[in-house]
């Protein structure tokens, strides 16, 4: 069934949302929309520190600890993520999967330590994939802002060899843009690895949404979109279910009723 | 109302221990955290949660002599096993290496297959929320219909030898895999209830009637 996932990026105590990952406007509280999300019928949800890198910590620990004793989806949480020892502070707390980006492009083999030590299904690796000239894609970091002269096709295939069990792909081309995700990427990177794909980064329409699993992604991030309401999950999981995709059942949402607006 | 139910949470390091401990307080169900063999044989009702990699997890078990108090426990009381801690339940893995597992349901731990029929290879772990389908009948899947959704997230699957503790299957591409297994009063979910929104809260529910 097809995954859609709301990702919160977060600063400080703050749910955010930028243009291109670079100016930054303040949404609300992180733990008030992953309810609403779970409750509207997301798949999972992403906690990602966006300032993390900056302070050399994550610091969604106390976030986490609080959204996981009333959300019953798994969460994956990304942003400054280290050391093995951060990863399993995270995951005790209730962290289910632990997104790592520029630790990983600085110390590939802490893709390896992590596989070994919680298992692949709970790495995640996040790329900000840049297209540089058509069809190179270069890896960033820092949401955006550092270059690592890594070549996104082969990180994503290296990534996969050391044992990561999941990509969380975000073009930071389309991201915030709403014109669609870059599906010339999902493609590329889908012919090279065989571990599910979340595409991030511009999603604007149910269409595009169809667009990016016809594409090869396994699983949809959204944020700025459901954010700012300009879509819900209901209307996206209708859509991909009239496309014929498997879709989870509607009615074991809980009410959306209950949800606090 | 029946009266306030109670379980017993076996907490070896296994990261998934506090969103088990999460659900059942969501459904008011009092949780003990327990982490000795003592503590184990004296509980009534035994959850046993589970992450990450099959010898690593079972190295632990025997580092704090909980494997043979688990193994007598789980003949007399409700006992669940969640994602690895249902793998654990059989007896054997070849997660990495050969590693015997508890042996309370026998058979084996093997790899997802990598490719289907037709050549295609297939997307792994086996990540998202797939249907699943009674093939025995179980208090655990009360009220729980045949229109569903669960959260797997895995590499390895249960192989049971006697297909009467095979509970219900999950379609893995073509493939049946084991979504529940159970053997009197010891059960195993592949999937994760813990994270898998109201119906498996349902299913935490259930647990409390077996």
């Amino acid at each position: 069934m097809i995954r859609l996932i709301p990702r919160l990026d977060i600063k400080g105590k703050h749910l955010i949302k930028g243009i291109h990952l670079e100016g930054l406007r303040k949404v609300g509280a992180p733990n008030e929309f992953a309810q609403r999300y779970y409750q509207q019928g997301a798949e999972e949800l992403i906690y990602m520190d966006v300032v993390a890198s900056l302070y050399g910590r994550n610091s969604l620990t106390e976030l986490v600890k609080e959204a996981v004793k009333s959300v019953f989806i798994p969460i994956t949480v990304g942003g400054g993520i280290r050391a093995l020892a951060d990863a399993k502070a995270l995951l005790r707390v209730g962290a289910d999967k632990i997104a790592i980006n520029t630790a990983a492009t600085k110390t590939p083999e802490l893709i390896n330590q992590m596989a070994k030590k919680f298992g692949s299904q709970s790495v995640v690796i996040s790329i900000e994939a840049k297209e540089t000239t058509p069809g190179h894609w270069q890896v960033y970091t820092d949401n955006g802002r550092e270059k690592t002269g890594r070549n996104v096709l082969d990180w994503v295939v290296e990534s996969a060899e050391r044992g990561a069990g999941e990509l969380l792909l975000t073009s930071i081309d389309r991201e915030g843009t709403r014109q669609g995700f870059d599906l010339n990427l999902i493609k590329q990177v889908r012919q090279l690895v065989n571990i599910p794909i979340i595409t991030s980064g511009g999603l604007g329409s149910t269409n595009d949404a169809v667009a990016g699993i016809n594409a090869g992604a396994n699983a949809i991030a959204l944020a700025d979109v459901l954010h700012f309401d300009r879509l819900s999950l209901g209307e996206i999981h209708q859509e991909l279910r009239h496309q014929g995709f498997p879709v989870r059942p509607t009615e074991h949402f809980t009410d959306e009723k209950a949800s606090p607006r | 109302m029946r009266k306030p139910a109670h379980v017993s949470i076996i907490d070896y390091g296994a990261s998934n221990m506090a969103n088990v401990q999460h659900a059942f307080e969501h459904i008011g169900v009092t949780v003990n955290i327990v982490t000795t063999a003592e503590q184990i044989l004296n509980a009534e009702r035994l959850v046993f949660p589970g992450v990450g990699s099959f010898p690593d997890a079972m190295a632990q078990l025997h580092r704090d002599g909980l494997a043979c108090a688990i193994k007598e426990a789980a003949l007399n009381k409700p006992f669940l096993g969640v994602c690895l801690g249902m793998q654990m339940l059989l007896s054997s893995s070849v997660e990495f290496e050969l590693t015997p597992g508890l042996d309370l349901i026998k058979g084996q731990v093997i790899k997802l297959p990598q490719v289907n029929s037709a050549g295609q290879a297939l997307i792994i772990p086996n990540t998202g929320w797939a249907r699943i389908e009674l093939q025995r009948k179980s208090k655990l899947l009360t009220n729980v219909p045949a229109d569903n959704a669960f959260y797997f997230v895995h590499s390895y699957h249960a192989q049971v030898n006697d297909p009467s503790h095979q509970l219900a299957t999950s379609q893995f591409d073509q493939y049946p895999i084991s979504a529940i297994i159970g053997k009197d009063n010891i059960l195993g979910c592949q999937f994760h209830p813990e994270k898998s929104g109201q119906l498996g809260l349902k299913i935490i529910q259930n647990f409390l009637t077996i």
